[in-house]
């Protein structure tokens, strides 16, 4: 048996494993289920060596261990699949398994039948690749696979022959972590299942012997989203009927093919006066769709704004269409940080009077405009002469706000935009959104956090695997419905 | 004209002003940190250090004609280095500035024996122009395969680099070949068709011509919406892009300017020192332009302090083989530990920036 013994693991301020004890059993398939930020992969990293607990200790047998690198935990037979595969992409499947210390001529059980160990890594699929991941982390000849979200990357087919495999592996007796976010598929393979919840165990359940039933299912999901809130909702807009105007409308919105297709005809419509959100666990398309419905990734299908067809056109049309676009990515492509705040608010108006004067940039104009808005949105510290990276989260996502906002859009595209934030900022993020549909303009926010877009939403749909349901009123829906739509689709 | 500060920031406040202190602090560091280091292998090859310094600062520095020299090797530096820099600027790593040199040169002598009868400004002006175009198509290839296709340049510039020694080469050896001469060159420019000295010194036209080049760069990148958007493609192309920005087109404008200075520096070399385009001629301008776009620590201004120092040691090498009997590599030793050092500190700073980013 491994236990993990009340391990504590903290990055800065956050706690991502707070006292979290969990036993793995010989022979079991374990799902840790949770949301993102839940604390899996911490533990997980913990358990294989790669992080150091600040508190807890672990145990094999009942023999406490300590390990100071991967090395230790496959020593202890705990061998360990990552999301992202450590592959050499150039290898043959034969030679990478070489590397790994494979001795045999014969490929291992599980590839054998599969392929001949003559392909190129980078040939491969990606279940392919990842059957290769497995088949070297069984080299070691591990009592415990731990596999952090094997399924992200699958196709649903290749999630059934991952499933079929693991079951083959639990059959020989090694114990199987499988970590999920998705409720669905750590039902289909596990003999026990722990729910985390802010770095904590929040419930475990055993499997009965006439299988899981939607009770514990129902469970379950409570345990993944904690408990209602008591409400902290704001004044919506008051139900209108009738004829609305429509902002911004997808119909039948997908990825180009090729790649990953992400998103999956997605047809919606945001009205003037309305916030509406898509609410979502992490990973289901977000970006994609916020990029495609902000005009900066093309797609099939067709994107009108004002009624007027946008489809195919390049950002910049979207930009003076009135679409406003607030990435989730704030330091990798929402700030420059190494350029100052002011230089930061002024960008996408460059080429605006005042900041423009024939091709020359008013510095001064750009001065006054940046202590404006820091002084407007609180920014901190106040000075908009310091590099964007100096600035915390929150202040650089009150400054992509500002930059935004200083473009009035009719439009709001907003991914994640109260995401890590504390309330007060959070409360200026959605303040500010309202401010534009009480405008008349509308905003569109894709949420992880479905209490929040609850509490401040006049519509929401939900986001899973690509696909969008119907984006329905907020008070004429269910919680529940939702969380487990949000799961398990619908 | 040249103005200070970066397009970091609108250049007033404490903490920029910091950034560039110690910027300029780290850049003399490399210079001293280099100095010390050509002691060192000046004591090992049995010269004294002292007396080698000595020497060679009394030759260069101390004298008219050694401060007049230097002027007139800065000359192309200046004009390299601010190739180096524009392409820079948008992330674009220009190896290629010897090829386009070449090309420029090349294009700069075969317009001026065309315009011998036009008249001095016409025949400079022509060949300047020559110089550009040729430069900037050179660079074009290379832009287009990173702009469209993202193709390293890196690769693409150092193969474009030989193939414009070759095909200069064989131009002037064979249909450009001036037949009343033995030697492979293009026909000699008259010197009283040459850029004029300034005063009664070596110097030349072409400084000026530089100076100019690089105040109209300053301004350009630090004053203007152009400026800035090529600022925004260089330090973050992903936010460049969200914010509307062409980041592709701008990487191949500022790849073809690069190439096109290039090709002036060439023809500022057949126009004044040279007066021909001889065959082989190999201008290594490439690397020391290199050391002196991060010693000037990716600032106009700089450029203009560190093509003097880099032109301190292109004259160094011709004189201290005779004064004191040091080797010429001796000086190429100095500007590869110059490159050297310049990087350590870079990935000092960005190791200490990672430190900081650590904590998720």
């Amino acid at each position: 048996m491994l236990q993990a013994h009340e391990i504590t693991k903290r990055y800065g301020a956050v706690v991502a494993n707070d006292r979290l004890s969990i036993d793995i059993r010989p022979g079991e398939v374990l799902g840790l289920l949770g949301e993102n930020g839940a604390g899996k992969s911490t533990l997980l990293s913990v358990i294989s060596g790669m992080v150091a607990p600040d508190a807890g200790e672990l145990a094999v047998d009942g023999e406490p261990v300590r390990f100071h690198g991967p090395d230790d935990a496959i020593r202890h037979r705990i061998g360990m699949v990552y999301q992202h595969f450590s592959l050499v992409p150039t290898f043959t499947v034969r030679e990478q398994l070489r590397l790994a210390g494979w001795r045999a001529r014969e490929l291992p059980g599980l590839l054998r039948g599969e392929m001949s160990g003559d392909e190129r890594i980078e040939t491969l699929s990606l279940g392919e690749q990842q059957r290769v991941e497995i088949a070297k982390a069984l080299i070691a000849n591990p009592r415990y696979l731990l596999l952090d979200e094997p399924t992200s990357i699958l196709a649903p087919t290749e999630v059934a022959r991952l499933f079929d495999l693991l079951a083959e592996i639990r059959g020989q007796g090694v114990a199987v972590v499988l970590v999920t976010h998705k409720l669905r598929e750590a039902i289909a393979l596990s003999d026990r299942i722990v729910v985390l919840r802010r770095g904590a165990v929040a419930d475990t359940a055993e499997r009965p012997a006439s299988g899981w039933t939607p009770t514990i299912e129902a469970d379950l999901l409570g345990a993944m989203f904690g408990e209602e809130p008591s409400g902290t909702s704001v004044p919506r807009r008051p139900e209108q009927d009738g004829d609305v105007g429509v902002l911004l409308a997808a119909r039948g919105v997908s990825s180009r093919p090729g790649g990953h297709r992400r998103v999956r005809d997605v047809s919606l419509d945001v009205r003037a006066g309305e916030i509406c959100a898509i609410a979502g666990i992490d990973g289901q398309g977000q970006r994609e769709l916020a990029e495609i419905l902000a005009g900066y990734r093309p797609a099939d299908g067709q994107i009108t704004v004002r009624g007027r067809r946008l489809t195919g056109q390049p950002a910049p049309a979207f930009t003076r269409a009135g679409v406003g676009y607030l990435t989730d990515d704030r330091r990798g492509e929402g700030g420059v940080g190494a350029m100052s705040v002011a230089l930061n608010l002024v960008l996408k108006r460059q080429r605006r009077a005042p900041f423009s004067r024939r091709g020359v940039l008013d510095r001064q104009a750009v001065r006054q405009d940046a202590a404006r808005q820091v002084d407007a949105w609180g920014i901190s510290p106040p000075d908009s002469e310091l590099p964007m990276d100096a600035l915390s989260g929150g202040n650089m996502q009150k400054t992509l706000l500002a930059r935004e906002m200083a473009l009035a859009p009719t439009v709001l595209v907003a991914n994640k935009p109260t995401h890590g934030l504390d309330a007060r900022t959070q409360d200026l993020v959605w303040r500010a959104m309202r401010d534009i549909t009480e405008r008349g303009g509308g905003v569109l926010v894709l949420a992880t956090d479905l209490d929040e877009a609850l509490a401040r939403a006049d519509r929401i749909a939900v986001i899973l695997d690509g696909r969008v349901s119907p984006l329905a009123p907020v008070p004429s829906t269910d919680r529940m419905t939702l969380a487990r739509m949000m799961v398990a689709g619908w | 004209m040249v103005a200070v500060g970066s397009m970091t920031g609108l250049g007033r406040r404490v903490p920029i002003a910091r950034r560039g202190i110690s910027g300029l602090l780290e850049s003399l560091l490399a210079v001293a940190g280099v100095l010390v280091l050509g002691a060192v292998l000046l004591a090992i090859t049995g010269h004294d250090p002292v007396v080698a310094y000595r020497e060679l600062v009394s030759r260069t520095l101390l004298r008219p004609t050694g401060v007049q020299e230097i002027l007139v090797r800065a000359t192309p530096l200046l004009l390299a280095g601010c190739a180096v820099l524009v392409a820079a600027k948008v992330g674009v790593w220009n190896i290629g500035i010897d090829g386009q040199v070449l090309v420029g040169a090349l294009a700069g002598a075969i317009t001026a024996d065309a315009l011998t009868g036009a008249g001095r400004p016409w025949l400079w002006l022509g060949a300047a122009l020559a110089g550009l175009v040729a430069g900037g198509v050179w660079g074009l290839v290379p832009a287009l395969l990173r702009a469209r296709l993202g193709i390293n340049e890196i690769v693409t510039t150092i193969m474009f680099n030989y193939m414009a020694m070759s095909l200069t080469a064989w131009l002037v050896k064979g249909p450009l070949r001036d037949p009343s001469l033995v030697v492979p060159q293009t026909t000699v420019i008259d010197r009283a068709l040459r850029l004029p000295t300034l005063g009664d010194t070596r110097v030349h036209l072409g400084l000026v011509v530089a100076l100019l080049v690089t105040g109209v760069l300053g301004w350009v990148l630090q004053r203007t919406v152009i400026g800035y958007e090529l600022a925004v493609t260089g330090a973050n192309p992903r936010a460049a892009r969200h914010g509307l920005i062409p980041v592709a087109t701008y990487v191949l404008v500022a790849f073809v300017a690069s190439g096109a200075i290039a090709g002036l520096a060439g023809v500022n070399d057949v126009l004044s020192t040279k007066g021909v385009f001889q065959a082989e001629w190999n201008p290594s301008y490439g690397l020391p332009a290199f050391a002196l776009v991060f010693l000037a620590r990716r600032q106009v201004a700089g450029l203009v302090p560190a093509a003097l120092f880099l032109g301190l040691l292109s004259y160094g090498a011709d004189v201290m083989p005779r004064a004191a009997g040091v080797a010429p590599a001796f000086f190429e030793v100095l500007e590869g530990a110059l490159l050297v050092a310049l990087a350590l500190g870079a990935w000092a700073r960005s190791r200490r920036g990672q430190l900081r980013e650590d904590a998720p």
